[in-house]
């Protein structure tokens, strides 16, 4: 098995910073691990900064072109400057900050967690509408009977499925399945970890 | 209701009716408030980012502590130009490399341990022999069935995820039949789990739209003084 090595030093820092991090983890070498860990929260809130600038570039590069939805980039600058300018100013406990988060940024994640209650319902009807089969069937029914089993009906909680059907639905079936797919996801995320820390996978660029 | 709750009552309630447009499909006022939400939403994590990580640290740590992610910042930073990308990568190869330690960990100790742990759990010989002693008979075997179940729906789910398949001269590649039929049973477990999941989702948004409506006709109502 070769692992072609493209970027030699991008890869020693990789492998050198992910490798001293698992081994002050096993060795209980917390100040290390602190030390690289503040680093990298550093580094990683200067690469937030990059990216929301990155963002800011592309946009800005599609109102000088005058690209067909323009707008669209000139409010999304707009509304992006003039936020940060306030909340870094001004700091994010201050009241003006609060106010964007209260009247712009909750109202709009709440409206858009709404619209998928109308998204959901639609993709559930199609969903049997365009393949009838057992695993479907039983995605449907279980939705159903979880949902008529977790509030009041009419204003009334019914009997054996609210108190009975729906917690053994919710802790041992499905229980069951998330759990292996939480499993599944782990050992995911351990074997693309460890690829990286082989550098069997190089995603840093070249 | 003093000016500014006014004027931010007001700007809630049309946001949430552009939002509320795309009901109608994909439009021009859904966009507009996609994109100043993006914009805002960018503008206050960098700000945040740049207040309580960056400045805090900068200003209570002395400079000689500070060379080394001073020094990767720089790097990183020199990405913002196509010519001198190239030497930003060392800084993204310690952000991926630290990154994909921390995973590991993270996943071995807060996921894979708990779970198996918890799969285990049922069958504690420990808990039993307590159920059998206190005469709760009935108890320890629904215990010890609901743990059954959970076990085999953990293996039959994981079993679901191997996409092994011996290849044959001028076949299509088969999985093996035993893998298969574990397989199909694990992947009824997958529905059941994402149908309850879908109504613990469903829920939610329904809760939102009742909140979002309720704030808007109360809204309304204020501004005409019925409330």
């Amino acid at each position: 098995m070769k692992f072609p090595v493209r970027a030699p030093v991008s890869t020693l820092v990789a492998l050198g910073g992910g490798w001293l991090i698992l081994l002050a983890y096993i060795f209980g070498l917390e100040g290390l691990r602190a030390t690289i860990l503040g680093w990298v929260v550093l580094v990683s809130a200067a690469g937030l900064l990059l990216g929301v600038l990155n963002l800011a570039a592309v946009h800005f590069g599609k109102l000088r072109g005058g690209a067909r939805n323009a707008l669209y980039s000139f409010l999304l600058i707009v509304s992006m400057f003039v936020t940060f300018v306030v909340t870094a100013w001004l700091g994010p406990e201050h009241a003006a900050p609060q106010w964007v988060f209260d009247y712009l940024l909750l109202p709009v994640e709440a409206s858009l967690v709404a619209v998928m209650a109308v998204t959901l319902t639609f993709a559930a009807a199609r969903l049997l509408s365009r393949r009838v089969d057992l695993f479907a069937i039983l995605f449907v029914a279980f939705a159903i009977l979880t949902l008529m089993g977790s509030g009041p009906l009419l204003g009334i909680n019914l009997p054996i499925v609210s108190d009975l059907l729906r917690p053994w639905l919710a802790q041992v079936l499905a229980g069951a399945g998330a759990r292996g797919i939480l499993i599944g996801v782990s050992l995911g995320t351990i074997t693309t970890g460890l690829r990286v820390l082989l550098a069997a996978d190089q995603p840093y660029g070249g | 209701m003093n000016l500014a709750d006014l004027i931010g009552g007001f700007f809630a309630a049309l946001f949430t009716f552009l939002v509320f447009s795309y009901a109608l499909g994909d439009n021009a006022l859904f966009r507009m408030a996609v994109h100043i939400f993006i914009g805002a939403a960018a503008g206050y994590a960098a700000a945040v980012a740049l207040n309580n990580v960056l400045l805090p640290a900068f200003f209570s740590q002395p400079l000689t502590q500070l060379v080394v992610p001073l020094l990767w910042i720089g790097l990183l930073f020199t990405k913002l130009s196509p010519r001198t990308a190239v030497l930003g990568n060392p800084a993204s190869a310690l952000l991926v490399g630290v990154g994909a330690a921390v995973a590991v960990g993270g996943a071995i100790q807060g996921t894979l341990l708990p779970q198996l742990a918890g799969s285990a759990s049922f069958f504690s010989p420990e808990k039993m022999g307590q159920a059998f002693a206190a005469g709760q008979t009935g108890a320890a075997l629904g215990y010890l069935i609901n743990g059954a179940i959970i076990l085999v729906g953990t293996i039959t789910s994981l079993a679901y995820f191997h996409f092994g398949a011996k290849s044959l001269p001028n076949q299509m590649p088969q999985r093996n039949r035993i893998i298969d039929l574990v397989a199909r049973v694990g992947q009824a477990f997958i529905a059941i789990t994402f149908g309850v999941l879908f109504a613990g989702v469903y829920s939610a948004a329904l809760a939102a739209l009742i909140e979002r409506l309720d704030t808007l006709i109360e809204f309304l109502l204020r501004l005409a003084g019925l409330a």
